[in-house]
């Protein structure tokens, strides 16, 4: 080696050792070197509030299309930069509030929804939120067709009697129809013309935001953060944060550990085993309310054994349902003691649910003609939260009364592929959704859809299907909620899914936050009330 | 001029091995059971809905239509477009690119730099407490988890002694430089703003030694073997026995030597670390290749797998012609 080459490499070691020394040495928080621009200055801890909030994300978000997304992450970013016709009250579980709405309405039938829209609300361009951007909306989601348009096949027509009115016809009664429409931002038309290729804009909103909300984006570096800053000359009341930065986390013990440290205001996505030790960390508060977030086991009802009500049966009266509670979720949820969920709107205790009694499902079992038991394969994969856990103590559980389990973990696409094909024995599972009954209800027990779309049992019971779409098409929430328990009564006995646990809605956050008002509707957090 | 023809040829054979390599990959990626239609339209789409999906996205042909599409297309420069964040894949490829880049060379440097020394010492000083010292730091150099090595770290430097950031590329409550490049370091230095050159520093220097540290020990281990094995050659004993200083053998006669085994290490080190970073990209999120492959693979984003995987094939490919370039310059009979 040449002295050139040496020099380089001894001198190349120095620089490296040296600026990693220099790096090390310059302390956290401290502003730059002389010269720097004044962007890269850190925030100062301890110093009176910049207005700036931090929010850590486990992902980073999809598109940003409220026509088209279905991506909780994108639902967070957007959520408060759009305007809903709708929103669930906060501090509720199923009222709905008018945001855009002054009042809405129904007709006799159930199949006409009439909304008044307030006057004075704004795009940011200054353009009004009248009805021809509620129609522009709704109806160039369907013509595009992806993600939550297959929740509103039923619109048949949308009519804009004038600015301030708009009513949606619909194909058949849709008695939860409002409740759709708490997921669906009013965009600005004027993003036609970003038009390309026939997309209604989809192409420019997946990265853009077009709404008449309090905040705006600001910047977005995928996989890296997203920011939204408050809209300058705000038509409504100015949000107290100015600035809300979500930085993406990809390990979630990082996410835990930023806001252990305090470089977090709050932190979305903690896995529920690190959030347990969340609750008794100082500096730090955890939301915990009643979430609508449920984990349960999909059984093939077409496959055998578990073809067999008595299987069936025998293995829910088998499960712990205790100690998946105390064990996993250290009491932050409640046993599904049925599909009808708890605090769901007219959600009352059944009189009847499964609790563990072996000697009922061995008997169960022999009944069925499996006295000593048979195998099956249950699968799971890792984005079910707790799945992996709640698998094994279903496993211990099913040996007691000689069933053997057979565990596969398998790639998320192909467990849903396999779910969708009915090409399983058993899957675990995992629903997020609002407080209607409806959602756990209908869609996970009508015939009418096996396989993803919902019914994941492949569940059929003729009465079940007529009550339940009798249900659904009842105006009068009282006898909806008498029809559902009845369908209910009949679910139980069929046992198609074990269920198994309703987890609350835990966020952790600094105690030096203030103004949170926990919003049922999963992956919302309302920005502009909150403070530090 | 037969140098300059040999490396034309192997740069035309870069052509076959790309397209072996988009049939490869596309064939495996669209063997994994899933439907991305289904991926993007989410669980209670009807028929209709997916199958409006799927010709918006030329996935109702047969497979071998979507191949010579996706190839045709390739060679007008166009990478496709991303099933999940519907932008070009060439956008998401330029923002991730440089990110990865940055890391793997700031990994190579540190390591480069740190294992020559530590294998010369550790073969000169063979035996000694010295070797015996890099000989155990190496060998956990290549077996530590990633994962767990990095947060290990994090937990030291970030929660307990507060020196470093706990991950992404900069701060984000803080606007970085201009982006020319796509190297946050380079273009602190073009915006002029030291302070940022420095925050983009510490905030690399973590994932750059958990990356580069199993390299080092590798390329270590290397060095090491290869000077023992010249060291104990015919001409070194000669050099010796002329009475020449111990410096100028190790220097002068054996190092150039024991490199050229090195180098093949080397050159498949920094490929790996630009392809291979998936995991350190993960805990320390830091927004480069790895973690875009990642997520295009849980949700079935197939022109992203296929641009995430030419890149890195022909990463490979042109740093192993550079290996071959240094072999010749390192050694003669291979010109």
């Amino acid at each position: 080696m040449s002295r050139f080459a040496k020099w380089g490499v001894w001198s190349l070691s120095a620089v490296l050792f040296a600026s990693v020394l220099s790096a090390c040495a310059q302390p956290k928080g401290s502003s730059t070197a002389p010269g720097a621009s004044g962007p890269s200055t850190q925030p100062t801890p301890g110093a009176a509030w910049d207005g700036t909030l931090t929010i850590g994300l486990p992902a980073n978000p999809t598109s940003l299309d409220p026509r088209v997304t279905l991506d909780g992450i994108a639902k967070t970013i957007y959520y408060n930069a759009y305007e809903y016709l709708v929103v669930v009250k906060p501090g509720t579980s199923a009222d709905l509030v008018g945001d855009l709405a002054d009042s809405f309405s129904a007709s006799a039938d159930g199949k006409q929804w009439t909304f008044k829209l307030k006057s004075g609300h704004k795009f940011w361009d200054g353009t009004p939120v009248d009805s021809g951007a509620v129609k522009f909306t709704f109806d160039s989601m369907l013509k595009i067709n992806q993600g939550p348009a297959s929740d509103f096949r039923t619109i048949k027509e949308i009519q804009t009697p004038d600015a301030q009115t708009v009513t949606f016809v619909l194909t058949e009664p849709f008695s939860i129809f409002p409740n759709l429409l708490t997921d669906i931002g009013i965009i600005n038309p004027k993003v036609m013309e970003k038009e390309k290729g026939g997309d209604y804009g989809s192409g420019y909103l997946a990265q853009n935001l077009m709404g008449s909300g309090p905040y705006r984006l600001a910047d977005w570096k995928p996989n890296q953060s997203v920011v939204l800053e408050a809209v300058p000359d705000y038509w409504g009341t100015q949000p107290k944060a100015k600035k809300v930065v979500f930085p993406i986390f990809t390990e979630l013990s990082n996410l835990r550990l930023q806001l252990e440290k305090g470089d977090l205001d709050i932190a979305w996505g903690i896995p529920t085993d690190q959030m347990m030790s969340m609750f008794n960390k100082p500096g730090i508060k955890v939301q915990d309310n009643v979430g609508f977030d449920f984990i349960y086991v999909y059984l093939n009802n077409l496959k055998k054994p578990l073809d067999s009500v008595k299987v069936r049966q025998a293995l829910s009266y088998a499960t712990d349902y205790d100690s998946i509670l105390n064990d996993l979720l250290q009491g932050h949820g409640k046993q599904l003691k049925g599909p009808y969920a708890f605090a769901a709107e007219g959600y009352k205790e059944p009189t009847f649910y499964y609790k563990r009694d072996l000697a009922k499902a061995k008997q169960l079992l022999a009944d069925a003609g499996y006295p000593n038991g048979f195998t099956f394969t249950l699968l799971y994969a890792s984005p079910t939260v707790g799945a992996a856990q709640a698998a094994q103590v279903l496993q211990a559980n099913f040996a007691e009364i000689g069933v053997k389990v057979q565990l596969q973990e398998i790639a998320e696409a192909t467990r849903r592929d396999r779910v969708d094909k009915g090409d399983f024995e058993a899957s675990m599972g995992q629903w997020v959704k609002t407080a209607q009954p409806y959602w756990t209800m209908n869609v996970w027990h009508d015939s009418s859809r096996f396989g993803l779309a919902g019914d994941r049992s492949f569940y059929k019971n003729p009465q079940v299907d007529d009550l339940l779409r009798k249900a659904v098409a009842e105006m009068d929430a009282t006898k909806r909620a008498d029809t559902y328990r009845q369908a209910q009564d009949l679910i139980m006995q069929d046992a198609p899914y074990i269920y198994l646990y309703q987890r609350n809605s835990m966020l952790p956050m600094r105690d030096s936050v203030k103004g949170y008002l926990y919003n049922p509707v999963p992956y919302r957090i309302n920005l502009p009330d909150l403070s530090k | 001029m037969k140098r300059l023809r040999y490396f034309a040829w192997r740069l035309l054979a870069l052509i076959p091995i790309l397209a072996g390599v988009t049939l490869v990959t596309f064939l495996i990626s669209h063997a994994i059971k899933g439907d991305p239609a289904r991926v993007l339209a989410g669980d209670m789409a009807d028929e209709a809905t997916l199958a409006s999906i799927r010709r918006q996205f030329n996935l109702d042909k047969p497979l071998p239509i979507q191949y010579l599409t996706y190839v045709s297309n390739l060679a007008h420069g166009n990478l496709g477009m991303s099933y999940q964040s519907r932008r070009p894949v060439a956008e998401s490829i330029r923002a991730a690119l440089p990110a990865t880049i940055e890391l793997a060379l700031t990994a190579t440097l540190f390591g480069t730099a740190v294992a020559i020394p530590l294998g010369i010492v550790a073969a000169v000083k063979r035996n000694s407490t010295v070797d015996h010292i890099i000989r155990v730091g190496s060998v956990g150099g290549v077996s530590l988890p990633v994962f767990w090595f990095g947060l290990v770290l994090l937990v030291l430097f970030y929660r307990q002694l507060g020196w470093l950031p706990a991950g992404g590329r900069y701060d984000p409550r803080l606007v970085p430089p201009a982006d020319h490049t796509g190297f946050l370091l380079l273009d602190s230095l073009l915006a002029g703003d030291p302070g940022a050159f420095w925050l983009g520093l510490k905030h690399l220097v973590l994932p750059a030694f958990v990356l580069g540290y199993g390299y080092m020990a590798l390329v270590a281990r290397m060095v090491r073997s290869s000077m023992l094995e010249v060291l104990s050659q015919d001409y070194i004993r000669t050099a010796r026995s002329k009475g020449l200083r111990d410096g100028r053998v190790v220097y002068g006669h054996a190092l150039r030597n024991a490199m050229i085994p090195t180098l093949t290490v080397v050159g498949m080190g920094v490929a790996n670390l630009l392809g291979g970073a998936v995991l350190t990209e993960s805990v320390f999120g830091w927004p480069g290749l790895g973690k875009l492959s990642v997520d295009a693979t849980l949700s079935l984003d197939y022109p992203v797998i296929m641009a995430v995987t030419l890149i890195i094939t022909t990463a490979y490919v042109l740093v192993n012609l550079v290996v071959d370039v240094l072999y010749g310059i390192l050694n003669p009979q291979v010109r």
